[in-house]
C-alpha cells in the first residue's frame, strides 16, 4: 500500500534524524571532553562501525523511499500529502549533500591519521571537532525538519 | 491543523527522534567504543552519558514521546481503530523504552559513572567493563526494537481511515 510506503520513509527519517541528534545531543559533546588521544581512538572506531551496508541502507532509504511515495497513488489525499513529502525529500537531500561536502572529507582526514599520540592527537582533533561539529548540527536540524514534514505528510486528514 | 493532527504529528516526531538516538548507539557508538580499549571504553562512555542526559533530550524528546502517544491515544477516544493502535504505540513505548531505560539502562550507567577510571588498575576496568557491556547492550536491543515497534504502530494508526469505526 502506497502509505505504507511513506509509512517507511518517515521511519527511515527517523532514524536518521536521531542519529545526528545522538552525535549531537551525546558524542560530540561528550568526547569533546575527553584527553585529545581518546577523542581521535573513539571517533575513528565509530568511523569505521557505521560504514557498514545496513547503515548505508537506511542512508540511502531516506531519501529514496519517501520519492518512491510520490509516485505511487496517495488517494484521495494524495495532493495535500504531495507538497509535505516533496519538502522532506528537498530536506533530507540537503543533509546528503553536507555529509558528502563536509563530514565524509574530515572522516576521511581522520583515518588517514591513523594510530594517533599524545603528540600528535592535538592536532588531529583541532583540524576535526569544531568543523564536524557545526556541519553535523546543521544535518540534525535539517533532518529533524524533514521528520515533521514526513509526519504532516502521514497524518491522514481528519474525515 | 486539528488537535488530534498536530498531537500525531508530534507524537510521530518525539517518539521518531527518541528511536534515532538509539539507533545511533546501536549502529554507531557502541559498536565504535566497543574496540577501544577497557580504560577508553569506559572514560567515553562515561562523558557521552553525562551529556546525553539533559534537558533537551530527557524532557520533550525521550519522556516527551511518551507524553504525547498518551495524549494522542486519548485524544482519539472516539474513534476506535485509531484508538487501539494508539494504545497499543503507548504501551510498547512505555514499557519496551521508558521502563527498561529507567530500570535497565540508567542503573547500570550510574554504576559506571562512579567508577574511576583514571585511578584504577587494569583489571579493575576490564572487570567493570565486562561487567557493563554485555548487558547494557541485551537492554539497549530491546529498547531499540520496541522503540522502532512503537514508531512502526503510530505510523499506523496516522494513516487509519478514521471513517472506518471497528
Amino acid at each position: 500500500m502506497p502509505t505504507t510506503v511513506l509509512a517507511i520513509g518517515l521511519v527511515l527519517n527517523a532514524l536518521m534524524a536521531g542519529l545526528y541528534f545522538g552525535f549531537s545531543t551525546a558524542v560530540m559533546p561528550g568526547l569533546g571532553r575527553t584527553q585529545d588521544r581518546n577523542y581521535v581512538t573513539s571517533m575513528q572506531r565509530i568511523d569505521e562501525s557505521i560504514l557498514n551496508p545496513r547503515f548505508l541502507t537506511t542512508f540511502m532509504g531516506a531519501l529514496v523511499v519517501p520519492i518512491v511515495a510520490v509516485f505511487l497513488p496517495l488517494g484521495d489525499d494524495g495532493r495535500d500529502r504531495l507538497p509535505w513529502i516533496l519538502a522532506a525529500a528537498v530536506l533530507y537531500g540537503a543533509t546528503i549533500f553536507i555529509t558528502g561536502a563536509v563530514n565524509i572529507p574530515l572522516n576521511k582526514q581522520l583515518r588517514a591519521a591513523g594510530d594517533v599520540t599524545d603528540r600528535s592527537a592535538p592536532a588531529v582533533r583541532a583540524a576535526f571537532h569544531d568543523r564536524w561539529t557545526r556541519f553535523n548540527t546543521a544535518r540534525t536540524v535539517l533532518c529533524s525538519a524533514a521528520v515533521v514534514a514526513l509526519t504532516v505528510a502521514l497524518a491522514r486528514p481528519m474525515a | 491543523m486539528s488537535v488530534k493532527r498536530l498531537l500525531l504529528s508530534a507524537a510521530a516526531t518525539t517518539v521518531g527522534m527518541t528511536t534515532g538516538v538509539m539507533y545511533c548507539y546501536q549502529t554507531a557508538i557502541m559498536p565504535g567504543i566497543g574496540r577501544l580499549t577497557d580504560r577508553e571504553f569506559i572514560a567515553a562512555f562515561q562523558a557521552m552519558d553525562d551529556e546525553i542526559v539533559n534537558p533537551v533530550f530527557v524532557g520533550p524528546v525521550f519522556l516527551g514521546g511518551g507524553a504525547l502517544l498518551v495524549a494522542a491515544t486519548i485524544a482519539h477516544r472516539d474513534e476506535p481503530r485509531r484508538f487501539r493502535r494508539l494504545a497499543i504505540a503507548s504501551a510498547v513505548y512505555l514499557a519496551g523504552v521508558v521502563a527498561v531505560t529507567m530500570a535497565g539502562n540508567v542503573p547500570k550507567n550510574n554504576r559506571l559513572a562512579d567508577f574511576q577510571v583514571a585511578s584504577s588498575t587494569i583489571q579493575e576496568a576490564a572487570a567493570a567493563r565486562r561487567e557493563f557491556e554485555g548487558s547494557w547492550n541485551r537492554l539497549h536491543i530491546v529498547r531499540t526494537l520496541a522503540s522502532v515497534a512503537s514508531l512502526v504502530v503510530l505510523s499506523i494508526a496516522m494513516v487509519t481511515n478514521p471513517r472506518k469505526s471497528t
